[in-house]
């Protein structure tokens, strides 16, 4: 090997490995080509049209359902996935694209990282040279245009990658695995349905307790948003007993769960018309939620109220 | 390098500078995501049809009949659920007796079927008052057509049946008047 060869063989190297990322990494999601798959990706890319900062894949309200079906009724009517996006954007506008668009204004928010990191490279590049103080030869010269090239391919290539991957995980997301199937955003998007769409909210629940038999916030709410939708729909009395059994269960597996013991107290007097139950878990709730009711979701005036009503019963 | 030629380093950090500012600027002009002003990207765009049943009395609906060619049309997107739209429905059934126009004008719902349940939202109806003709936005078909983000969410239709206004959350009855009055001007001033 020539000494010329041996010098180059980092840069060598450093090149066809950046070439190989950046094929693999742009061509990762080309392999979307069932219609499931296209319509898959599409719904992650386009914005839940009620929710704050969530895709259309990760939610599960009416409305994200509505667009999810459109989705897929677009590709089944032969659109393309550029002419789908653009149907959202017609009747939405451009923000219901999670990704922001790399056009006008926007693309400032692409352009500087790459800008910043190419002309950064660059001018370290230039400066090591100059510190040797030797004029530069025409050998030099050429050397230099190949480094400054390597550095731009380097940076758009940054560049694109960072465009093509960003708004795609939200901060609450952990850094791998699929999005959708975190239970942390199940849970916030159970919370979210409760009141909209309870039934949806349950199943959520209970996804997550199928994965996890031992969330008790999901068994403490999924059977809270039980119970308040049977008694908003009338419901039988069976099925707030379940709920009741439910928040037994939780307040049981885990019972430092303050949230459980308020919901399960709520209960004890609505359902099995017990106050003195009630009054046993709303102390271990307000014990649990200290003296400046931190740590808990539920509002303290409810518990309150509640306490009361079941003093007066007991006498 | 005795030349005075300023130092590659000077003219990196100015270039960074600027961009830097260039950002600061963008981001500083931009409203927080919960102030900005939804954007009404089909204002000025044929309204999408509504064909569905008046579940106020069985009788089929269509917002093309209903506007007729002549009618101002003023469609509003509601649930039982929602405070902002109980906040606005006495304003709606005002709009609906005096709509406060020298053109006929007419209002109608649209009840989203994230509502409790349909009954829920007919009881909600005849607890608080009949505004127009209310149809049961089933699969959210009508609310994905116009593009709705929210409830309550209002749309002013011409009655050419393009879409004039759109008003996201709750709604007054003046509102409605002056978003039809001004366009009535705008449109005989040309």
């Amino acid at each position: 090997m020539s000494t010329k060869l041996r010098r180059r063989l980092p840069w060598i190297v450093i090149a066809v490995a950046t070439v190989v990322t950046l094929a693999v990494a742009s061509t990762r999601s080309g392999t979307d080509s069932t219609p499931e798959a296209r319509a898959s990706a599409l719904a992650r890319e386009i914005r839940c049209a009620e929710c704050v900062g969530q895709s259309v894949a990760e939610s599960n309200s009416s409305s994200s359902i509505a667009q999810r079906d459109e989705i897929a009724r677009l590709i089944a009517a032969g659109q393309t996935d550029d002419q789908v996006r653009t149907a959202f954007v017609d009747t939405y506008g451009s923000d219901i694209l999670l990704l922001p668009d790399a056009t006008g204004v926007n693309s400032v928010i692409w352009v500087i990282p790459i800008a910043v990191g190419v002309i950064g490279c660059g001018a370290l590049f230039v400066r090591l040279r100059r510190r040797n103080g030797e004029p530069s030869t025409k050998q030099q010269h050429r050397s230099t245009i190949l480094t400054v090239t390597l550095f731009v391919i380097v940076g758009v290539g940054a560049g694109a990658i960072v465009a093509r991957s960003s708004g795609q995980r939200l901060s609450r997301d952990s850094i791998t695995g699929d999005i959708a199937t975190t239970s942390r955003t199940q849970l916030d998007d159970a919370q979210e349905l409760a009141l909209s769409d309870p039934l949806e909210s349950i199943k959520l629940y209970d996804k997550v307790i199928a994965d996890d038999p031992a969330n008790v916030e999901a068994i403490a709410y999924r059977n809270w948003t039980l119970y308040r939708a049977v008694v908003a729909a009338d419901g039988t009395e069976d099925v707030q007993r379940q709920a009741l059994e439910g928040l037994r269960q939780a307040t049981v597996l885990d019972p430092k769960y303050a949230d459980a013991w308020a919901f399960r107290g709520v209960l004890e007097l609505r359902v099995a018309n017990d106050p003195a139950a009630t009054i046993v878990a709303l102390d271990n709730f307000r014990q649990l939620i200290g003296p400046d009711a931190s740590g808990s979701g539920v509002p303290v005036e409810l518990v309150d109220s509640l306490y009361d009503e079941a003093t007066e019963l007991v006498g | 390098m005795t030349t005075k030629r300023p130092s590659t380093v000077a003219i990196v950090a100015a270039m960074i500078a600027l961009l830097v500012l260039a950002f600061v600027i963008i981001a500083a002009r931009a409203k927080p995501a919960d102030q900005a002003i939804p954007p009404a990207p089909l204002s000025g765009k044929e309204a999408p049809p509504i064909r569905a049943i008046n579940e106020l009395n069985g009788q089929p609906f269509s917002l093309t009949n209903y506007g007729d060619g002549t009618n101002f049309v003023v469609v509003n997107f509601f649930t039982d659920w929602c405070t902002t739209c109980d906040s606005e429905h006495d304003e709606l059934i005002a709009f609906g007796a005096n709509p406060g126009t020298n053109v006929p004008t007419k209002i109608m719902q649209v009840m989203r079927d994230n509502s409790t349940s349909k009954q829920a939202g007919l009881d909600y109806l005849n607890r608080r008052g009949i505004v127009g003709p209310t149809v049961w936005d089933e699969g959210g078909r009508i609310a994905l057509a116009y593009g709705v983000r929210g409830q309550p969410e209002s749309f002013v239709i011409d009655p050419g049946g393009i879409i004039i206004g759109r008003f996201v959350g709750p709604v007054t009855s003046a509102q409605l008047s002056s978003a039809i009055n001004a366009y009535i001007a705008s449109v005989s001033a040309a």
